[in-house]
């Protein structure tokens, strides 16, 4: 554990006493973490929302039973996410990306907006090749590359080695540009 | 200096190399041209969605307006919670699973027991080879699914649960103890041995702790040793039995 996940233990006892405050300030504090990994499994914003706020539910809804085991706080707060984020995969069966951003097709683009609607494009989809790959390849390349976090976090909070951490990033990249070729080529499928 | 001397598909090391010289600092400019001109493609590629990973950031904006809603609603009861038992015996089930395809826990859970169960179970693996000649990483163990090791997203919806057939007696595969037993029980081995199976299967019991991965503790039981497939027999399809061998409460966390 941190030094800076020690500063939060009196704050997470606090709130396991019932402390709404205390569950407020590590609401403040893990939100977007939280809200993060939502999002590149589900990708519906309006769903990412809900499911964020039921993850802080639910988690409230523990809190009494948390019990530290020298895991980062965080670390189980990903696990509610990630068994929220299955429930709602059971009733969805189909998880769609609803952000690619709607223009209209009437109005000409300049350069700079092609540019952008590219890169949306790409972003959607990493974001959709993603999704196929193992949780644990989603989980290192989400922290490390989108949330920007250390081998040595990524390492702590879900507990392999860094070297094992590396070589699930590295796996995880190769086998996510193999699952965009396909997607690539579906998509202009559809676009002819 | 070329640091990369394998040519074309980047593997493993390589990778990794490319990452460590991300992290110090170097452009992507030079990395490229430290690569075998073979490599430099398939590196480019990786490299652009890096980056394009890197931006993904900036686009999601988290609503900060839930707080407020959060702590109004804190001390509701969550509408889906559920106590639901499971029942020793009741939710045993078999599933085929066809290569490429690993069972994960994503997979199981969702065919066996319901989200988050801290199950106790058994679970069998069987290869189809292993009716055709010597077994290869068959064997029973005793899981506890715990609730660190819930998920993974395989594509799960390509792995649909194929036909039923030479099925072990399971019943007799459930071990009297419970969690955390040790040994695995003569009658186990027996019961294998008894299914036509030419050679007695490795067998063990394993208690699965909460932050293992169940992929790390599968994997030695479907893998090929001749292959360095993750945990695959090639051209070969497997089953998967579970069965609750007590009666357990679901609790989520």
């Amino acid at each position: 554990m941190t030094r800076e996940e020690q500063n939060m233990v009196p704050l997470i006892e606090k709130a396991r006493d019932g402390d709404h405050e205390a569950f407020g300030e590590l609401y403040a504090l893990y939100f977007t973490p939280v809200y993060r990994y939502i999002y590149v499994r589900v990708g519906v914003k309006h769903d990412v929302d809900d499911i964020a706020q039921t993850v802080f539910l639910k988690a409230w809804q523990a809190m009494a039973r948390y019990e530290n085991q020298g895991r980062p706080f965080l670390a189980w707060l990903f696990t509610i996410a990630r068994n929220t984020v299955y429930d709602y995969r059971k009733k969805k069966r189909e998880v769609l990306l609803d952000d690619t951003p709607i223009r209209d097709e009437s109005v000409s683009l300049s350069p700079r907006d092609e540019e952008k609607e590219l890169h949306d494009e790409q972003l959607l989809l990493v974001r959709r090749a993603l999704l196929h790959l193992s949780q644990d390849q989603q989980d290192v390349i989400a922290l490390r590359f989108i949330e920007g976090r250390s081998y040595r976090e990524i390492s702590n909070l879900i507990e392999k080695s860094q070297d094992a951490v590396r070589a699930i990033a590295s796996r995880g990249l190769r086998e996510l540009r193999k699952k965009i070729v396909p997607l690539e080529e579906t998509t202009l499928q559809e676009e002819t | 200096m070329n640091y990369l001397h394998k040519h074309n598909p980047i593997g493993d090391v390589d990778m990794i190399r490319i990452l460590q010289r991300l992290d110090v600092g170097a452009t992507i400019d030079e990395i490229l041209e430290d690569l075998p001109l073979d490599n430099r493609e398939e590196a480019r590629e990786l490299l652009d969605m890096i980056v394009l990973l890197d931006s993904a950031r900036e686009n999601i904006v988290p609503p900060r307006e839930h707080l407020a809603h959060i702590l109004e609603h804190l001390d509701d009861p969550l509408p889906e919670e559920s106590h639901v038992e499971v029942k020793a015996g009741e939710q045993e089930k078999k599933v085929v699973f066809s290569t490429p395809y690993i069972p994960t826990v994503f997979n199981l859970q969702k065919y066996f027991f319901p989200l988050s169960t801290v199950a106790v179970v058994v679970l069998l693996v069987v290869s189809s080879r292993y009716f055709t000649s010597p077994p290869v990483g068959t064997d029973a163990v005793l899981f506890e699914l715990g609730t660190g090791d819930t998920l993974d997203t395989f594509p799960d919806d390509t792995v649909p649960p194929a036909g039923n057939d030479a099925i072990p007696n399971f019943d007799r595969l459930v071990p009297e103890q419970k969690t955390g037993a040790t040994a695995p029980s003569q009658d186990q081995r027996s019961t294998f041995s008894a299914e036509n199976m030419s050679t007695a299967p490795q067998t063990s019991q394993k208690t699965l702790l909460v932050d293992e991965s169940f992929e790390t503790a599968l994997a030695p039981l479907v893998k090929n040793e001749s292959t360095d497939a993750y945990g695959v027999f090639p051209e070969d399809d497997f089953s998967v039995y579970l069965q609750a061998v007590e009666d357990l409460p679901i609790d989520n966390y």
